[in-house]
């Protein structure tokens, strides 16, 4: 049987099902519970996956606006508006999960710092990259600029990464990356779980990427062919 | 039509300004307000309580074992966990007897410990609030509830939206 790009990403979608629900299983039943946070502390391995989604999104919107500007390929502004609308999603959720971890542990649902605001940046930057897309009329001049404010986005994500570090308070330094620090180390068992689950979460992005670019494509096509009767 | 274009370009216009305007008063209050580099937070365990006519210090050993000689104000605000859970909040000059009794405690328990010291003395002394524990379980249903209802969402209405799109793809060509 031949597979077609819809089966395939159906193939992908189920997929990544079963890949949540090993996660969950490992969030749930197999870590052990962190001694100081208790419970709350697995929304953390919900948490970070969606911040390093979030980020991982405006890099391809970035990317893909890089190519679409120098290519000049349709098939690159799809991606990017397909990565924004995921991205925006995922930033939705991790701005709500750290909320509500923060306010059982912190005691508030919101701080200043550095990273957090930034955060809230990259999820406005996504909002109003969509807005941009839905409100300016339709054509090439849309695309191109979109373009580039995908392109400017992305100009938060190593702000992100480095808030912990440059303007360190509540969060914890760095861990994973060129700027990792010794300071904070983790048990095994709660890094593999966190790190299986930014590998789960990277899964449902791109599975939220194929969709809406498969979509997006047929929205194309009907334009086309309205144009084309009309 | 030119109206619809200018109204829309203008939204955006004016959508824009906001994102930027918000950028810019959010930035420089974050900066501010988290980089005065005149507080620091210091976790660890109690290993020494010493009391002298002036003033108490506190030594902390941190998990690297690093030893911080820390003095206590009577300004100090004192949030400690007994033995059962139960909170005891209180500025240390309020009753330093209790004060140094609780801290002591503490170090029996060896619990672990946050310090805020602003300008090398102890501006807060906090232990975890373990009386929440087990009514934040709301927050760890609400947060994964939350979140995979809308992945779930998004994807059935994509794939719904696919399939409508289909269909009318098939009548365009139909007709």
């Amino acid at each position: 049987m031949k597979i077609t790009k819809l089966n395939f990403i159906n193939i992908f979608i189920i997929f990544t099902g079963l890949i949540v629900i090993v996660d969950m299983w490992m969030i749930f039943v197999w870590v052990p519970t962190e001694i100081n946070q208790g419970a709350i502390q697995r929304i953390l391995y919900l948490h970070v996956p969606l911040a390093w989604g979030s980020m991982a999104a405006i890099c391809i919107v970035a990317f893909s606006s890089v190519m679409y500007l120098y290519k000049k390929s349709e098939k690159w502004d799809r991606i990017a508006l397909s990565a924004a609308e995921a991205g925006a999603i995922f930033g939705a959720m991790m701005l709500i999960s750290g909320m509500l971890w923060a306010r059982p542990v912190w005691g508030v649902f919101w701080t200043g710092e550095a990273k957090l605001t930034f955060s809230l940046i990259l999820f406005i930057l996504f909002v109003a990259y969509l807005m941009f897309r839905v409100y300016f009329p339709k054509g090439i001049q849309q695309k191109r600029i979109s373009a580039v404010l995908g392109i400017i986005g992305a100009i938060d994500t190593p702000i992100i990464y480095f808030a912990a570090n440059l303007w360190e308070r509540a969060h914890p330094p760095l861990i994973v990356g060129p700027a990792a620090t010794n300071d904070s180390s983790i048990s095994q068992s709660i890094g593999l779980t966190l790190l299986f689950s930014a590998i789960t979460f990277t899964l449902v992005l791109a599975s939220l990427i194929l969709l809406r670019y498969a979509l997006r494509k047929h929205e194309d096509e009907i334009d086309l062919i309205i144009i084309n009767k009309t | 039509m030119e109206n619809k274009n200018f109204k829309t370009k203008k939204i955006s216009y004016i959508l824009l300004a906001s994102f930027f305007l918000i950028s810019f008063l959010l930035i420089p209050q974050k900066i501010y307000a988290d980089d005065d580099g005149e507080d620091e937070i210091i976790n660890g365990f109690i290993s020494a309580i010493e009391t002298t006519n002036e003033n108490t210090i506190l030594s902390i050993t941190d998990n690297k074992g690093v030893k911080y000689n820390i003095i206590i104000t009577s300004d100090t605000v004192l949030g400690l966990d007994n033995a059962v859970g139960e909170r005891w909040i209180s500025a240390f000059g309020n009753d330093t007897n209790e004060s140094i009794n609780r801290l002591k405690e503490q170090q029996n328990m060896l619990s672990p410990i946050t310090i805020v010291l602003h300008h090398s003395e102890a501006s807060s002394i906090t232990t975890k609030n373990s009386e929440n524990l087990d009514t934040n379980l709301n927050y760890l249903f609400i947060v994964f509830g939350l979140a995979w209802l809308t992945f779930f969402g998004y994807i059935i209405y994509l794939s719904r939206r696919l399939s409508n799109i289909k269909e009318e793809i098939k009548l365009l060509k139909s007709k």
